[in-house]
């Protein structure tokens, strides 16, 4: 499992990449990647990140939706 | 392939000034800039010192937005205490001051490339290869190599630099440049709290009329999911700005840790805030950044001179950055520790007793000796950061 960027809200500031245990987060210029095969899903970026662009990993695709 | 004696990775301070001197002295050297302009989009709070811009790059009108002359520090109760400064400040244009120093870096001859992102690094027996992406892929060789890549600090870890940083040694901050948010003029305001940035300040900074930086920063290990930076800010602005429109968001991180144990290797040294240099206490860290690529620029030159890239070449780089900043970030980040663990009944106490200081002499010493007044061991550590 790993975690999910939020293209909509994520404005680039690499903080997340400085913090990532892993080294999974990673900026190509000023876009934000993620290695899903290195992600733990630990959540440190889930709760740093200044503008909640980060979120937790779900198994099952279908849960997001039915919360909706 | 285009061959270099030096490749410096990030135009910010410390890579256009690292740059500049190389080029001053003769030696090619290529700056290389992931964004398509230099210095936009900013990712910071944009105060200095006045000492390090007169150290390094002078003083340009062009680049003041505002003087500061002082600080004003809230306690959550309101409670405020003012410290009129024995040094000038300057609120910067960023964007402004960085785009210049890197074009002058190229103006004395260095090959300033934008839109250029180093990607891979490349290490061989007597040079590097350095390889840029997004969007063109181009590679280039090098004897040296200065990374000044900021907070991300990516490149390090390819050379077998670990820079990851602790939650608890990382502040992620947002702020607004907001029109509209009237503030006392000449002065910065720090507010601190747990309600109002947990393990962190909240700051405005004059731009000038009625315009101002206003952010927070908090510590990674108290942000959660929902209570962010942006929760905090929002919250912030809605108290103390109202009225206010938002005419730039600012996201970042600051390094509120030690500075990287090797900030120089084999044939590479790393400077800025990639070393991780920012004032772990304050945040502040374009003067740490100037020094470092000022002592960067000037280890290169001299290594090749000698004609040596070897680490021993390099050593003095470190030894001459932990003798001026180095040593100093060291010992503000001893203090940090036990600050961030204030209550804001700790704070209160340690502005209402600011507050009784006549302005003109109250010092960052002064502050931490009022912060720490019942604890013997911080005092120590802070007389020894401040008067050794």
């Amino acid at each position: 499992m790993a975690v999910r960027i939020d293209y909509g809200r994520c404005i680039s500031c690499g903080g997340c990449v400085a913090l990532c245990p892993q080294g999974a987060l990673r900026m190509k210029a000023f876009h934000l990647t993620l290695a899903p095969e290195r992600c733990t899903d630990c959540r440190l970026c889930v709760n740093a990140c200044p503008v909640g662009a980060l979120w937790p990993g779900v198994s099952h695709y279908g849960e997001d939706y039915e919360a909706l | 392939m285009k061959r270099f004696d030096v490749i410096v990775a990030g135009a910010g301070p410390a890579g256009s000034l690292a740059a500049r001197y190389i080029a001053e002295n003769g030696f090619s050297v290529a700056l290389l800039e992931k964004r398509q302009e230099v210095g936009s989009p900013v990712r910071c709070a944009e105060g200095v010192s006045e000492k390090w811009l007169l150290k390094h790059t002078g003083v340009e009108d062009s680049w003041i937005e505002a003087e500061v002359k002082g600080a004003l520090l809230r306690a959550p109760d309101g409670t405020t205490a003012v410290m009129n400064y024995s040094e000038k400040g300057y609120i910067l244009d960023r964007a402004r001051f960085d785009r210049d120093l890197a074009w002058k870096a190229a103006e004395n001859g260095a090959f300033l490339l934008t839109r250029a992102a180093v990607t891979k690094i490349d290490p061989h027996d007597d040079f590097f290869i350095v390889r840029t992406d997004h969007p063109v892929h181009r590679e280039f060789r090098a004897t040296l190599l200065i990374l000044a890549d900021g907070i991300e600090s990516a490149l390090a870890p390819q050379l077998g630099i670990r820079t990851t940083l602790a939650p608890s040694d990382i502040e992620m901050c947002l702020q607004y440049t907001l029109e509209g948010a009237p503030h006392e003029e000449g002065f910065i305001e720090m507010a601190g709290g747990n309600e109002i940035a947990p393990g962190g300040y909240a700051w405005i900074f004059p731009k000038g009329g009625n315009r101002a930086n206003v952010g927070l920063g908090l510590l990674g290990s108290r942000s959660m999911a929902g209570f962010n930076a942006r929760f905090y800010l929002d919250r912030f602005v809605a108290q103390r700005f109202p009225r206010a429109s938002v005419i730039r968001t600012v996201a970042g991180a600051v390094s509120a840790s030690e500075p990287l144990e090797e900030v120089c290797g084999e044939g590479f040294m790393i400077a800025g805030d990639a070393a991780r240099l920012a004032n772990p206490l304050t945040g502040a860290g374009i003067g740490n950044a100037l020094e470092s690529g000022a002592l960067a620029g000037e280890t290169a030159v001299e290594a090749l001179k000698a004609g040596s890239r070897s680490r021993e070449a390099l050593e003095p780089y470190k030894q001459k950055l932990m003798r001026s900043i180095g040593n100093t970030t060291k010992k503000f980040y001893r203090i940090k520790e036990p600050f961030v663990k204030f209550s804001d009944d700790d704070i209160i106490n340690m502005i209402r007793i600011v507050s009784q200081i006549d302005p003109n002499r109250v010092t960052v010493a002064g502050i931490l000796e009022a912060a720490f007044k019942e604890n013997k061991a911080v005092l120590a550590l802070i007389r020894k950061a401040f008067f050794s």
